[in-house]
């Protein structure tokens, strides 16, 4: 039954995730491969530079971001021409278990994503929008969940903006 | 249990909100097998006479072959031409136009797996062959293996799961509406289990099999994948490929056959 009814949440997802055309026509998106990503910092965040903790927190979301989005293009698209992801952050938000939990707030990252062809720089599309984080709503119970299963939170979500960003390419 | 209902829903509807899986998909089986500009490998760009002459006519597939490597036979001959096709497309090889001016014969042998706790290695050996008496089948003519290691994945998140079922069943008996709490932790769940195996060390020729990917079929992808990358290294760098080996693979000889 449980089954059923994940099938029939799959099948809702892929017929209500469609938010628009895909910026990158089908034939041009088969014929790249993804040899990079990159980020760009687009977040105004100075006067947040001297919490160590914050730099820290950015740096690794930075440079796991791009390699879990390399690794969600490893294999695919398998064309000839080489293209670059580049990752233009718009807003990097973090919580912690409590104030995610009960106060609200996520701990997301949102960022729109530009594929430019290495050859010629000439940008193929733009992914805009794209989005992840690390859901955390669940009141005093997701507090708890959290406080003891310790997540990795920038591992939630930089793989799921990677995976958010490969169903979108995919997309028509 | 009305809650209980409540909260399955939920998840199903928070999933229809545009929640993506983290699994790659969509990805084409061809796309597992083709090989890419990512490989830098030699292209016939630098004088082949074999340049835009190629493509597949035949792919013929060992009986057991689909069968150990998990795809059904309607998947793997038509996944493997297109593959085989667009790796020749993308090192300048491919026939634009049909008839193929040089049609190849792609025979897939027997695959052989080789699965320990750690992992599953696949074998597998495609023999490549001209029409009979083609002046360039010296080149043509080729047997090639490819070996791909998949590492079983490291799974992650069972907690999670089991509480997010667990504290959905209790505030669904009291109530409360948990259907986004249960969606998010299995969002969670699976995003971490992403984390967790993409940071793992791997070898060249080797890589971790998605969380859901039969390990064979994983395994053996790649494995054809490296035997055509194998077969087009040949194409730009076997003597009897390369332009100096004469007017044997001419243009025009090439051509009339």
């Amino acid at each position: 039954m449980l089954r059923l009814i994940a099938a029939a949440c799959a099948a809702l997802t892929l017929a209500a995730c469609a938010t628009g055309p895909n910026p990158i026509a089908p034939e041009t998106r088969q014929a790249v491969f993804v040899e990079d990503a990159g980020v760009v910092w687009s977040v105004e965040d100075t006067q947040r530079l001297v919490n160590a903790d914050y730099v820290q927190g950015k740096q690794d979301l930075v440079t796991r971001l791009e390699s879990a989005v390399e690794a969600a293009f490893a294999t695919s698209p398998a064309g000839a021409q080489a293209v670059r992801f580049e990752i233009d952050i718009k807003q990097y938000s973090r919580v912690g278990a409590v104030v995610g939990n009960m106060l609200g707030g996520s701990n997301i990252v949102t960022a729109d994503v530009r594929v430019i062809r290495i050859s010629d720089g000439e940008v193929l599309g733009v992914y805009e929008d794209m989005w992840g984080m690390m859901a955390s709503n669940g009141g005093i119970i997701g507090a708890v969940v959290q406080g003891i299963s310790k997540p990795d939170v920038v591992g939630i979500m930089t793989n799921n903006f990677a995976a958010n960003l490969r169903a979108r390419y995919d997309r028509d | 249990m009305r809650g209980v209902i409540a909260g399955l829903l939920g998840l199903g509807l928070n999933l229809a909100g545009c929640a993506a899986p983290t699994a790659v998909s969509g990805v084409a089986v061809s796309d597992l097998m083709t090989v890419s500009g990512r490989q830098a490998l030699p292209t016939a760009a630098h004088g082949s006479r074999l340049a835009g002459q190629l493509g597949v006519s035949e792919i013929v597939v060992a009986e057991d072959a689909a069968t150990t490597l998990r795809l059904d036979s309607a998947t793997l001959r038509p996944g493997l031409r297109e593959a085989f096709n667009r790796s020749l497309a993308n090192h300048g090889y491919l026939a634009s136009d049909e008839p193929l001016v040089v049609g190849l014969s792609v025979t897939v042998g027997s695959p052989t797996l080789t699965v320990d706790e750690t992992g599953t290695t696949a074998t597998v050996e495609l023999t490549v062959r001209a029409p009979d008496g083609h002046p360039a089948s010296s080149c043509l003519n080729q047997t090639t293996s490819g070996r791909f290691r998949g590492l079983a994945p490291i799974n992650s998140g069972a907690g999670e799961r089991t509480t997010a079922v667990v504290a959905t069943v209790l505030m669904g008996l009291a109530g409360a509406p948990p259907g986004l709490f249960m969606t998010d932790q299995f969002r969670n769940a699976d995003a971490e289990n992403a984390a967790l195996n993409s940071g793992r060390a791997v070898l060249e020729g080797e890589a971790v099999t998605p969380r859901g990917q039969p390990a064979a079929q994983f395994a053996g992808m790649h494995a054809l994948r490296v035997a055509i990358a194998t077969y087009v290294v040949r194409l730009g760098s076997d003597p009897a490929c390369l332009p100096e080996a004469g007017a044997a693979i001419s243009g025009h000889d090439v051509a009339s056959t």
